[in-house]
């Protein structure tokens, strides 16, 4: 499994990489939700994946060895790690939506005012 | 070293940042009370951070366990000298950033109702990121930091700031996820995200081999904050866009948050010493950023790039004594920090007084400053000999420090190559006063105002940058106390166990 996700965040790596290096705008923000994503499922990986133990302990078991069980740590960077990238993907798009309506372009190899001598 | 009172002033910039953010949103349509709460907090900030620097020259550390979880499982917030230093310069900073901000920032009210809870929590995230002791907490104060920071930069949405803007954002944007890749392979090998916890643990050489793909991810993410060498691209593109109060404080702050961390991670995390590929891609790297930094500002003709690329310029020097490795580099490399935070800040005011006066930023359209604006022209000319380093200036000292200590070392081409940078960044700021300042103004063109009129109408402007000024003198005219406090934190910076010690004892 552990093999499984991590060819799969390879994927998600290289196809974010290569939306982001694109021109247009859509792929842009698809190559930031992608890229952003693949950062949270390595964080899970990295964290020691463990499959059918979720860190949850009822209160009629008591203490219960800790071995096996999976690791809540990671998973709550990963929570907090999304809210972020949320955050930021909200923001890229509202930002590319004021780049159109402004500069009236969908390049951006466009952009380029700001380089000029 | 552990009694209540010291925790108290280390806390105090934080939250008077976070709740002037708060009653600034509070006050939401009050710009006025708005200012009032900026300033307030700004110089609440700045007592505490004094009281700080204060309290750690004489204690080591000042440590506090958030929640009262015993470290590595709380979060812990930790001030040593560096740390002090550098709290106490962000409230000097954001103070004066708060006078200069009151004559009118952005064009519009409704665009400036926005800009002082952005600035509050921005500084807030950076005082957090100098506090933290816990990389994933580290990883959240830069976010605080950034998202605010992306609000300020294209806040008034006109076309060149949202042009810049979107680089900013998108290789910021990498820049966190390459942090959070790091924080993830750390996490798997050691178990921890606290500073202190990480260190002890990556003492061990089993754990090294896999922990260095940590370490260049940090490097990389750090490096692109701090402007080094082959990630600087995005700084000159978005910088100056921006109205110029907030270019100037983003300018003094945010990059240098990069190089703290920069020093952090790899005195504390990382001893370069022990990983000689590292420092030497870091000389190498902080040549080429000296180099590179000044070649760009003297081809530029906006004065707000040409001090852009100084920037980076002076990037290239701080992280030339953390290169170095040796408690007098770092040393220096902390002095150059503080004077350089002060120095381009103000020159940055000095260029956004130049810009309303003359309603330009490009040397051509700008001439005859010198004849209509004294006061203007004496900062200005100051301001130039502080940033080269033309002694007694503050920067003579500084870079003083970082000579001795690469001659120490047997570095004597790299410090051939500092001394010619400081004399290139000479060649590009004289270009500005010889155009902008001495050359006499048009007979045909429009005149400009009398510098008494304009005084009066924006003496906050004034006021600010003067403000900055005197301590600028003060630190030329008074270095030896800040010198052996710098010593002193660089010998701290340097001794790990002790950072360690501190946090893990209660």
């Amino acid at each position: 499994m552990i093999i499984g996700i991590s060819i799969l965040i390879g994927f998600l790596f290289a196809a974010g990489v290569y939306l982001l290096l694109h021109k247009s705008f859509m792929k842009l923000i698809t190559g930031v939700i992608l890229f952003g994503n693949a950062c949270n499922l390595f964080l899970l990986v990295a964290g020691g994946l463990i499959d059918s133990h979720p860190a949850f302990v009822s209160k009629e078991q008591g203490a219960v060895p800790i071995d096996g069980m999976a690791d809540p740590v990671p998973q709550a960077f990963i929570l907090t790690a999304i809210v972020i990238s949320l955050g930021v993907q909200a923001f890229v798009i509202v930002l590319l939506k004021r780049i159109y309506q402004t500069s009236h372009t969908n390049n951006l190899d466009a952009l380029t005012d700001t380089d000029d001598v | 070293m552990f009694n209540t009172g010291s925790v108290y002033y280390m806390i105090v910039p934080l939250l008077s940042f976070m709740l002037g953010g708060t009653l600034c949103l509070l006050f939401y349509k009050q710009v006025k009370v708005q200012r009032g709460v900026v300033l307030a907090s700004s110089l609440i900030a700045l007592i505490g951070g004094v009281k700080l620097v204060g309290i750690l020259a004489h204690d080591e550390y000042v440590t506090m366990q958030v929640g009262g979880w015993e470290a590595p499982y709380g979060i812990t917030l930790l001030a040593d000298r560096f740390a002090g230093l550098m709290i106490t310069m962000t409230a000097l900073l954001s103070v004066s950033a708060a006078l200069f901000s009151f004559s009118n920032v952005m064009n519009t009210k409704k665009k400036q109702i926005g800009f002082y809870p952005a600035f509050m929590f921005m500084l807030a995230g950076i005082t957090g990121a100098f506090l933290t002791g816990d990389l994933f907490n580290l990883y959240v104060w830069f976010e605080v930091m950034l998202i605010s920071s992306f609000v300020l930069i294209t806040l008034g949405s006109r076309r060149d700031q949202l042009q810049g803007g979107i680089k900013y954002v998108i290789i910021n944007f990498i820049a966190s996820s390459f942090l959070l890749l790091a924080i993830g392979i750390l996490y798997g090998t050691t178990g921890s995200t606290n500073l202190a916890a990480l260190a002890e643990s990556l003492r061990d050489p089993a754990l090294q081999a896999v922990t260095q793909l940590a370490a260049i991810l940090l490097l990389v993410s750090f490096g692109i904050k701090a402007a080094l060498f082959p990630f600087y691209f995005w700084l000159p593109a978005s910088y100056h866009t921006s109205p110029i109060a907030v270019t100037a404080i983003i300018a003094g702050l945010l990059t240098k948050v990069g190089v703290y961390t920069m020093i952090r991670t790899f005195t504390l995390l990382f001893p370069l010493h022990q990983y000689r590929y590292l420092q030497d891609f870091m000389l190498i790297s902080s040549c080429l950023t000296m180099l590179v930094g000044v070649l760009g500002a003297i081809a530029q003709q906006d004065i707000r790039k040409v001090l852009a690329y100084n920037l980076i310029s002076k990037i290239g020097f701080i992280l030339y004594g953390l290169a170095i490795y040796t408690s007098a580099a770092i040393a220096g490399a902390i002095f150059y920090t503080l004077h350089h935070m002060l120095v381009k800040t103000n020159l940055f005011f000095t260029a956004g007084i130049i810009g309303k006066v003359t309603g330009s930023y490009r040397m051509k359209e700008i001439s005859g400053l010198y004849d209509h604006f004294p006061c203007l022209s004496f900062l200005f000319f100051i301001l130039i000999l502080a940033l080269v380093g033309i002694p007694p200036f503050s920067g003579f000292w500084a870079k003083l420090m970082l000579v001795d200590a690469g001659l120490l070392a047997h570095e004597y081409r790299s410090v051939a190559l500092l001394l010619i940078t400081s004399l290139l960044t000479l060649y590009s700021m004289i270009r500005i006063w010889k155009k902008c300042f001495l050359t006499k103004l048009d007979v045909k063109s429009q005149q400009l105002i009398p510098e008494r009129v304009f005084l009066k109408q924006y003496y906050h402007v004034y006021v600010a940058s003067i403000f900055l000024f005197f301590v600028t003198l003060w630190i030329s005219f008074n270095p030896s106390w800040l010198i052996e406090y710098t010593q002193k934190a660089a010998e701290q910076i340097l001794m790990p166990s002790s950072y360690i010690k501190a946090v893990m004892q209660r």
